[in-house]
């Protein structure tokens, strides 16, 4: 197994540092030891010709749902350029006790692709009724704690879980949905909607969740990220809360960035959690993303098997199939953006390292050797055969896009 | 799902969401042609050696039988399956059973679900040759219900144009009120008024070039039809009106508001009426009711819609 690298000539992504050079890169050890020319006594056991590629530190998702069995999901990510993927509590099994994250970890560390970052469960099975054993949580190896879309009524409870998670120095990760909203699924309650007659969701559903969590942090203590936001009202939430110096992130799933409510005329499309709203939101989370009032871009990955979908729209499970269309979508933001690729990379690599608290995200020198080798121009035909995740349910099914991850290598070790 | 073929005719009936006025005006001449001078149904063959099944996932029974009396009329041969009680109770799921259905010959189905987007799920599943009507999903369309009402004031007023009509009650819930609006959209009427409180308005609503009025006196003053439709018990439960009887007194049509409508308004109710709620009984059963009308126009429709839908083939 090579474990000295050289990355020739390609396009270095380092979004910390704002810069985008074409060199080499050295790999030994499974760290990056040196940038343009070899260390002394470097002698490439494999030398990797990266010309017209870009090389960006591995993206860190923020939000991915597993279902058994993971082995798909996890090669999946690392074939979508991620070396990091935060697990979402609500995957199955639920992550509400150490053991079962043991178990995950384990089960990762043998199929040995992407690393995983469990979020534990904020309150025992998710139920909003009991505490989570979040220290017992945070020992096995969870790296925050959230509810996903699973309610808390109880303000009181919320209250304290937030205190015992700042006890514990422990990030929230909190989806954004007020507690009466989240028995089933839902569209947003805007023009498209007038026609299909579905259950709808007003924005207030998401801001309202977003103003309880704020009204919360000061007494509490607590470090929140809002994860997968999805309208205008829910940004400038979020930048009066920067604005008055409260420890607050935010992101948004790269589909809110990309599709609105119209993908669900004549029943079409994938129903969403949180709903994809008008296209003034979606303008105004792209304006998020572009300030920085909006950190990092999610995949919000949610594999469905395809029986799960031969039902009514309405009584289809909510979620895409994104790990593996993260690349492409923002090759395909960075044009319609106009964003450099700098701006578009550290979204899903610095920032999510940032408010992890993980050390990766840069190219720097002494950095764990976690880095995608990636092409914004190679073009692939997205299909059920192409796509390694089990789920294959994303309206770009039977499309070609453009950009493609060529490579991707977890502490200098290829993984894809 | 696309409901008409690229020759432009009908494949299925699903929605009345940009069904073009000729073809709505085509289908309402279709439907004279059901009704004699007499204006009794006439009885056709039609759809003689084609098999109509009905397959109702929702308890209904007007609608279901005006169906199969149309069917019926046509020489049709129908089933219907009270899917309900049925086959899904067991497990089985909605795609099987309309395969199964399928498998049996059905030419033509009829079909009523609870959620919305329904039908075109199942005229998604279908074989080409197999037609679909929607007889009603969740809250998107009940098309054959709104024809049936346009064929209804058509018959009553002559013209579309210079009508005002007022929707009353659960427009929230409502898939008649959402193609009706649709319908009267497309044949030009003008002044389409929407009467509810906010809790029973959809979102937005504003921006579809209705008028909305959560005052019922104000909402009728003038009006050439007035819809009313009917209001489902567990509204209470969900916390979207207080009670049947404050209900009744703001938004219930009795003969005293009735009066502020125009002379010759006609009253019309998708059925089944709650007398008391949302309408008195001296306005359903007095001159300007139009209900039993609908009743019999609703088979001429489905006739003719199910005309149109097998013809093609």
């Amino acid at each position: 197994m090579a474990n000295k690298i050289v990355f020739r000539n390609g396009c270095l992504i380092n979004p910390e540092k704002h810069s985008e050079t074409i060199t080499d890169l050295f790999v030994a050890e499974g760290k990056i030891v040196a940038l343009e020319s070899a260390p002394e006594g470097f002698i490439a056991d494999e030398e990797i010709d990266c010309n017209d590629c870009l090389i960006a530190p591995g993206f860190i998702d923020l939000s991915t749902t597993l279902h058994h069995p993971i082995h798909s999901e996890l090669s999946a990510a690392v074939k979508g350029g991620f070396t990091h993927v935060c697990v979402s509590p609500d995957s199955e099994p639920l992550l509400d006790t150490p053991s079962v994250v043991e178990s995950l970890h384990s089960q990762a560390q043998r199929i040995a692709k992407v690393q995983v970052l469990p979020i534990g469960a904020f309150t025992q099975n998710l139920a909003g009724k009991q505490l989570a054993e979040m220290a017992a949580l945070k020992e096995a190896g969870c790296i925050a704690v959230g509810q996903a879309y699973h309610p808390i009524f109880n303000t009181q409870l919320l209250y304290r879980a937030l205190q015992y998670a700042a006890t514990n120095n422990l990030l929230v990760i909190h989806c954004p949905l007020d507690p009466g909203w989240q028995d089933k699924n839902y569209v947003h309650a805007g023009k498209e909607n007038l026609i299909l007659g579905l259950p709808a969701m007003p924005v207030c559903a998401e801001v309202s969740e977003i103003a309880r969590m704020i009204a919360l942090l000061p007494e509490t203590g607590a470090r929140v990220h809002f994860s997968r936001l999805s309208s205008a009202r829910a940004v400038e939430l979020i930048a009066e809360a920067k604005a008055c110096g409260l420890a607050v992130s935010a992101d948004v799933s790269i589909h809110h960035l990309w599709f609105t409510e119209t993908m669900h005329r004549s029943f079409e499309g994938y129903i969403m959690q949180p709903p994809l709203r008008s296209d003034v939101d979606r303008a105004a989370l792209r304006q998020g993303v572009i300030d920085g009032t909006i950190d990092a871009i999610c995949s919000a990955h949610t594999p469905h098997e395809a029986d799960a979908l031969l039902v009514p729209f309405l009584e289809t499970p909510p979620g895409m199939s994104t790990l593996e269309l993260m690349w492409p979508m923002l090759v395909m933001l960075h044009r319609e953006l106009d964003l450099s690729w700098c701006q578009c990379l550290r979204l899903v690599t610095a920032t999510p390292a940032r408010i992890l608290s993980l050390n990766r995200g840069t190219l720097d020198i002494g950095k764990s050797a976690d880095l995608t080798v990636l092409s914004p121009i190679a073009e692939w035909a997205v299909s059920a055969d192409t796509l390694v995740s089990r789920g294959k349910n994303t309206p770009f099914l039977g499309d070609t896009l453009s950009g493609q991850v060529l490579a991707t290598y977890v502490h200098g070790r290829k993984v894809y | 799902m696309e409901q008409i073929d690229k020759n432009g005719r009908l494949k299925h009936l699903l929605t009345l969401d940009s069904l073009p006025q000729d073809y709505i005006n085509k289908l309402l001449l279709l439907t004279d042609t059901f009704i004699d001078k007499n204006n009794r149904l006439r009885h056709t063959d039609d759809l003689k050696d084609k098999t109509v099944v009905n397959v109702f996932f929702e308890a209904s029974t007007r609608t279901r039988t005006t169906f199969e009396i149309a069917a019926k009329r046509l020489s049709a041969d129908v089933i219907s399956v009270n899917v309900a009680t049925a086959a899904t109770a067991k497990g089985e799921s909605l795609r099987d059973t309309i395969l199964n259905l399928q498998a049996m010959q059905a030419d033509l189905f009829v079909c009523r679900h609870g959620d919305s987007g329904a039908a075109h799920f199942i005229a998604k599943q279908v074989k080409p040759s197999v037609a679909v009507i929607n007889a009603g999903d969740g809250c998107h369309e009940h098309p054959t219900q709104a024809l049936l009402d346009l064929y209804t004031i058509r018959h009553a007023k002559k013209e579309f144009s210079n009508l005002t009509v007022a929707i009353v009650g659960d427009i929230l819930h409502s898939r008649v009120a959402r193609s009706e609006i649709m319908a009267l959209k497309t044949m030009g009427v003008k002044h389409i008024r929407l009467i509810a409180p906010k809790t029973l308005l959809p979102a937005q609503i504003g921006a579809s070039g209705v008028i909305c009025y959560s005052n019922m006196e104000e909402g009728i003053q003038g009006a050439d039809v007035i819809i009313m439709l009917r209001l489902q018990k567990e509204r209470m439960d969900q916390g979207l009106l207080p009670s049947l009887r404050e209900y009744h007194q703001c938004y219930g049509l009795t003969a005293e508001r009735l009066k502020l409508a125009k002379k010759d308004v006609i009253v019309m109710h998708p059925g089944p009426m709650d007398r008391g709620v949302e309408i008195d009984s001296v306005v359903a059963d007095g001159p300007h009711s139009m209900i039993l009308q609908q009743v019999h126009f609703g088979i001429a429709v489905r006739m003719a819609v199910m005309v149109e839908l097998t013809a093609r083939k």
